[in-house]
């Protein structure tokens, strides 16, 4: 069975939303080793754009802070390499 | 030009949120309904006649010419229009479309004003609510047609994201639209935007096609025959498709878009899409893009609200890319220029937009034998213009 669909095996699943790079990547992989931690069934990891048309202001703000501290998807990917490490 | 998906070769289609999707569905099948309804395009011709003037004058601009020594210039007075630029044409038409679905609210984005202003007449004409989004940064340089929507009756929204410039305000409306879709329609002001907004706005008979069609017409009528080259300023794209749409399959006609290359192509102040950019996704649409590396869309700029744009709309990109078109870039200086010498030489003060395709003629006409004819389509007037380019020129003038 995949990853995704063991993590539904009770019906519901707890899904926290990252955005990456916010402020920094540090912070990113702490918060999903934090929420995995703390009961994270999957995490949906958002990738930062300049002009996030469907977003509101809290996470539109989000990818603008992760955009400043200079993050792109190269840097996204690598520490997404490094996270699966840990996982299952 | 378009397949039933509104690709236009692998540009357009429909990049956007799920929750957009029944809202752009329900517009596809009301235009589909009412694009060959006999009685909605009488109501829209009558509405394009007696309110909004039409059809628009077909100049010979004799001092032009015989000023630049070359090919016989003429000029599609769409400056001439109610509200002074094209922007009526798609909107009238789509207000119409929109009240024909029973919705009672406006929403737009707006640049230079023009768009916002034509919605905001539009609304005021029908009875309908309307909010306007416009970037924070172009609500000063265009304070005139802020006051002008507000005396329409519209509610004006600065938007304060991102360059706070059009690409922000498209994507507040578009934001806005996801929020409240059942009383509201998006009045998108060019042929951008997801599917089927290029097509419905550069339509095939009246919207902006209505340009191309009274060209053909009127320079039959004068010349006995059609031009060598038809040209018009490009940001999202809606008065150059407009100025070529009826010209397309007439292979001896020279299609010829001018993009805004602000500060220069070489610099990072450009706004020129096709000169600068790559192919992309961004605002519900596959096109050209100004992006860096990674595809984070690039702040643009051009002294011109109106072009002051990182994107065009699909049916240029792909205009551009099976050679058809042609795209120049034409700066911030050629453009205030080509203003002034409008001015001077026609008395005609153009809109800093249209000023882009009017240097562009400056260029070429003297390059052409003078039995060659030129047709620049004048999009827009330009008093809304006047104190940005007092100030360009360092001149102080109290409003």
């Amino acid at each position: 069975m995949s990853n995704i669909k063991n993590a539904f095996k009770n019906g519901k699943a707890f899904i926290p939303f990252i955005t990456c790079g916010d402020p920094d990547l540090e912070t990113t992989a702490e918060c999903v080793r934090e929420a995995v931690k703390n009961g994270a069934d999957l995490i949906e990891l958002g990738i930062p754009f300049s002009d996030p048309t469907a977003e509101g202001p809290v996470i539109q703000g989000a990818n603008i802070r992760a955009l400043k501290g200079g993050v792109n998807t190269n840097k996204i990917f690598e520490l997404v390499r490094e996270l699966r490490k840990d996982g299952p | 030009m378009t397949n039933p998906n509104g690709r236009f070769g692998v540009h357009g289609g429909q990049y956007i949120p799920e929750t957009l999707m029944n809202a752009v569905n329900e517009l596809e099948e009301a235009y589909n309904f009412y694009k060959n309804d006999e009685g909605f395009n009488r109501e829209l011709s009558t509405l394009f006649n007696e309110y909004a003037g039409r059809p628009s004058r077909l100049y010979y601009a004799e001092k032009m010419t015989k000023d630049l020594g070359g090919a016989k210039i003429y000029l599609k007075r769409e400056d001439l229009n109610h509200t002074g630029a094209h922007k009526i044409n798609n909107v009238l038409g789509q207000a119409l479309l929109a009240k024909k679905m029973g919705k009672t609210r406006l929403i737009a984005e707006t640049g230079a004003g023009q768009h916002g202003v034509a919605t905001a007449t539009a609304a005021a004409l029908m009875g309908m609510e309307c909010v306007v989004f416009m970037g924070e940064e172009d609500t000063k340089r265009q304070a005139l047609n802020v006051y002008r929507m507000k005396l329409l009756g519209s509610d004006v929204i600065p938007v304060k994201t991102g360059t706070a410039t059009l690409k922000d305000a498209v994507s507040e409306a578009m934001r806005e639209w996801t929020s409240r879709i059942s009383d509201t329609h998006y009045c998108l002001g060019s042929v951008m935007g997801p599917h089927p907004f290029p097509t419905i706005v550069r339509d095939f008979q009246s919207f902006q096609s209505v340009i191309s069609k009274e060209i053909k017409s009127q320079i039959l009528e004068k010349e006995g025959r059609l031009p060598d080259v038809v040209m018009a300023c490009v940001g999202g794209g809606s008065n150059a498709i407009g100025t070529f749409y009826n010209f397309i399959e007439d292979k001896g006609v020279r299609l010829i878009g001018c993009e805004a290359a602000g500060r220069g192509i070489d610099t990072f102040e450009t706004a020129a899409t096709i000169s600068t950019g790559k192919l992309g996704i961004f605002h519900g649409m596959k096109s050209y893009f100004c992006q860096d590396e990674f595809g984070q869309i690039a702040p643009v700029y051009s002294i011109s609200a109106g072009l002051d744009y990182p994107g065009v709309g699909p049916e240029h990109a792909y205009l551009y890319d099976i050679g058809r078109a042609e795209y120049v870039a034409v700066t911030d200086d050629e453009a205030v220029n080509a203003f002034e010498y409008l001015a001077r030489t026609e008395g005609i003060i153009p809109a800093i937009e249209s000023a882009h395709a009017v240097a562009h003629a400056i260029k070429l006409a003297p390059t052409l034998d003078k039995d060659k004819i030129i047709v620049v389509t004048v999009s827009g007037r330009g008093d809304k213009d006047c104190a940005a380019i007092a100030r360009y020129r360092g001149v102080e003038i109290y409003e």
